[in-house]
């Protein structure tokens, strides 16, 4: 039978690359529906995202093998015009892909290459303006919106091509939890709605699995698993339990699988209620001050008010996550904390001094930017020799933050959850006792997302200390002992995660959305796992 | 995060590209006919004001900035080296190699003169960004040369980018502990890690902007021009008091208003039929961009 799309026997190397990176590969994408595309960093998932809008071979070169059809057709036999009306892409930097300087003119862009009369255009404007939700944006210029809305310009702009196929590589990366889930649900209506088929790739998977029709789980360039999610749920948790949300991962399979949602998780935890008194909170790190934020302002040149009189504290052995909406002043507020903006008013104090590369690393939100030399040895052993330290402990650096492995190759060659690590390396590299990490988990695979928080919890551990912001509220849940919730420039709230995210139903991880009202002081799998040990419900 | 504002994106052009390049055309050029500073001075309150109510005064701060430290010196140099002024304000003491040094009110106003002319020129090109969007400027062009005024469009949606692409090079070399001040040979090596950094992003960003324009089927079909916007009543008044204001200010110049003399002796600056002339071109150039009053 023919899918809309169709890979087949599907192999394809990167110029130069040492082997492929997608290796007889034949998958069959059915009309209307919503397949989710995952698996480990250079597993080659965002390589089939491309070959399936002919990006590779077309963009990339390399050597290209097998076929891949869009209704039966050839992609490599239709033009350009049809290939792109009919097949849409969107990556994952919103802001590298907009070409107008209005809302409006990028998403009549595409239409008016198709040649379509411009009152066709500007009704597809307004159709794909509305169901996006991005009306109000329409005159706004798009160099001025934040990430979350230039992201929903970028994907009014490839659905108002009005494809059959829409392609996205990660378009959550950037998003907070919010505005992720809020994307996701205008994928579902899009699929619905329109009876678009969607191929969306995606590390995190927790609110992913809710909405998509299949999974496909790539490894090593080949198809480890394709099939429903159900099925994917019983799968991984034999395979890989660290792709399954936190929920799938509290009970044992059984027969109908491990649930996917906390709706389903509810339902399983229902007979085992009421439960006992919650686990005991880990004791706080007790070290001295190592970060001191008091009253820190700052608004940018253009206006836009980031800090508005924020203080913080951090010690030693601490791990202080930032979470909050796009927007919040966190990126400002680890700037502020790494001297690198000035602060009009109000002082930071780092490891009892002035802000300096000795007392921190820093991690900026674009990682690539730390990315200057030809191999990844290089890159960390600049860090060492910039503070004055030899080359030589540039191999540990490297093994601490699992990129050993990759010492010879370019950075800027790498994928990009192995390109985040090369980052996180280089930042830490010195050893400072303060580190400012700016999203570290972001694009990371959940494998390398345990390796680096690792990595953060030992550097907490041996007395330093980690402030990080994250959108992975997650990640902040099962690695922070403190988390600030930021928003407009101020803090609204902090504490520990169990008493930050208790009872929340949208700022808070999936176990603490499951056992609300159940239970407190309940944020993470090993939380929950302690809680209903003997219980015969944790898996 | 970006420092870019989340919630209250810049209001859009109000204006019609044609409306807003007839308009902050014609205060380009009177920056340029006139000469005398009190009308000139005139120019930029009115033009100050109306980029204040388009974009804010921290706009207007920021545009200004830079040319009016170039617009002082302008005046400060002419003050120290001109001596071709008779009205004497101010002599020193003799000097070595420059002799006696002298402020005359001549040099003074010639310098001033001169410092408004530049901040004249440059608050007419932030009018016209204020006004309207670079892109809607270049797609008028746009029907004459489409595909060199797409290039330009693209070019200045990338000047922007690079510059925060280059802040954040230098944020994280900074970060690493690379001095980027200092002697100048420690200077000239940052620099070559800041530039490569740059280049690669550039080129990587180039790579990007190509695929996206591939994706949206960019050269796939003849491109159809987009819909324009009609100009609207306020246009067309904007547009012809622009018209009528230059040819006012031209009329005026012919028979001396707006110039001076300010060499050997300042002056006269008001001249008969001065006033009212510069009062009407005010007038035109203000019009369409009074707000009426609700109900009015």
């Amino acid at each position: 039978m023919m899918g809309i799309l169709d890979l087949e026997r599907l192999t394809y190397s990167y110029p130069d690359a040492a082997r492929p990176a997608l290796e007889d590969v034949t998958v069959r994408f059915g009309e209307g529906e919503l397949a989710l595309v995952t698996g480990p960093s250079g597993s080659g998932k965002t390589t089939l995202a491309r070959a399936a809008a002919r990006l590779v071979p077309d963009f990339f070169g390399g050597r290209f093998g097998g076929d891949v059809r869009y209704r039966g057709r050839p992609l490599r036999e239709l033009d350009a015009g049809a290939l792109h009306a009919e097949i849409g892409f969107v990556f994952q930097e919103p802001e590298r892909q907009l070409l107008m300087a209005t809302a409006e003119r990028e998403i009549a862009f595409g239409p008016e290459n198709l040649g379509l009369p411009p009152a066709a255009v500007a009704r597809r404007v307004v159709e794909a303006a509305e169901s996006l939700g991005v009306t109000g944006l329409l005159g706004a210029r798009t160099d001025e919106l934040s990430g979350g809305m230039q992201q929903r310009i970028v994907l009014a702009a490839a659905v108002a091509m009005q494809p059959a196929v829409l392609i996205l590589d990660e378009p959550t990366s950037r998003l907070d939890p919010v505005a992720a889930r809020d994307l996701l649900g205008l994928l579902a209506r899009l699929r619905d709605d329109l009876g678009c088929t969607i191929v969306l790739v995606e590390e995190r998977l927790a609110d992913c699995l809710r909405v998509a029709d299949r999974v496909l789980h790539l490894d090593g360039g080949a198809i480890a698993f394709d099939g429903a999610p159900a099925a994917f749920s019983r799968w991984a948790a034999e395979a890989a339990p660290l792709f399954l949300p936190p929920v799938a991962r509290l009970f044992p399979p059984g027969l109908e699988g491990p649930p996917l949602t906390v709706r389903e998780a509810r339902a399983r935890l229902a007979p085992l209620l009421p439960l006992g008194p919650p686990p005991a909170p880990p004791p706080r790190p007790s070290g001295g001050p190592l970060v001191v934020i008091e009253g820190a302002r700052f608004a940018y040149p253009g206006g836009a008010v980031a800090l508005r009189g924020i203080g913080l504290v951090a010690a030693a052995g601490e791990v202080v996550a930032l979470i909050g909406p796009n927007g919040a002043g966190k990126t400002t507020l680890l700037k502020a904390a790494a001297g690198l903006i000035p602060l009009p008013a109000g002082s930071v104090a780092v490891a009892g001094g002035a802000p300096s590369p000795h007392a921190c690393g820093f991690l900026p939100q674009n990682a690539d930017t730390l990315l200057l030399h030809d191999t990844v040895l290089e890159e960390v052993a600049f860090t060492l020799r910039a503070s004055g330290l030899g080359r030589e402990g540039a191999e540990e650096v490297m093994r601490r933050w699992g990129v050993a492995h990759l010492a010879g190759r370019n950075p800027r060659e790498l994928g990009a959850g192995e390109r985040q690590c090369v980052s996180l390396a280089a930042a830490a590299a010195a050893a400072p006792p303060v580190l400012l990490l700016d999203e570290p988990v972001r694009g990371l695979d959940p494998l390398l997302r345990e390796r680096a928080g690792g990595a953060i919890a030992a550097h907490a551990a041996a007395g330093g200390c980690v402030v990080l912001a994250t959108q992975d509220i997650e990640f902040a849940a099962e690695r922070a002992d403190r988390v600030v919730l930021l928003a407009g420039g101020e803090v609204v709230e902090e504490g520990r995660p169990r008493d930050l995210f208790h009872g929340e139903p949208f700022y808070s991880p999936q176990v603490s959305r499951l056992f609300r009202g159940a239970a407190a002081g309940v944020v993470t799998v090993g939380d929950a796992r302690r809680l209903l040990a003997g219980r015969g419900g944790a898996g | 995060m970006h420092h870019r504002a989340s919630g209250r994106p810049r209001r859009a052009a109000p204006l019609h590209p044609a409306a807003a390049l007839a308009h902050a055309g014609a205060v380009l050029i009177l920056g340029m006919l006139w000469s005398n500073p009190a009308w000139l001075a005139a120019l930029l309150a009115l033009t100050a004001a109306q980029i204040i109510s388009a974009e804010g005064w921290r706009a207007w701060r920021r545009s200004i900035a830079p040319a009016a430290a170039l617009a002082l010196s302008f005046a400060v140099f002419n003050v120290i080296f001109s001596h071709a002024g008779t009205t004497l304000l101010w002599r020193g003491p003799s000097l070595p190699l420059v002799g006696e040094p002298s402020v005359s009110l001549e040099a003074l106003l010639f310098g001033a003169s001169a410092g408004l002319r530049v901040l004249v020129v440059v608050s007419a090109c932030r009018l016209l960004a204020s006004l309207s969007t670079l892109q809607d400027a270049l797609d008028l062009l746009g029907r004459a040369a489409p595909k060199s005024s797409f290039t330009a469009a693209l070019a200045a949606l990338l000047i922007p980018r690079m510059r925060r692409d280059l802040a954040g090079i230098r944020e994280a070399l900074r970060a690493r502990g690379v001095r980027l001040a200092g002697p100048l040979p420690g200077r000239i090596l940052a620099s070559r890690h800041l530039f490569r950094a740059l280049l690669v992003s550039s080129l990587e960003g180039s790579w990007d902007i190509a695929i996206a324009l591939s994706c949206r089927a960019f050269g796939s079909a003849r491109r159809r021009r987009p819909r324009r916007r009609r100009p609207g009543t306020r246009d067309s008044v904007i547009a012809g008091c622009a018209v009528a204001a230059l040819a006012l200010a031209l009329a005026g110049a012919w028979r001396g208003m707006g110039s001076a003399v300010f060499y050997p002796v300042a002056g006269p600056f008001i001249r008969s039929g001065g006033l009212p002339l510069l009062a009407a071109v005010a007038v035109l150039l203000s019009a369409g961009f009074i707000p009426a009053r609700d109900g009015a």
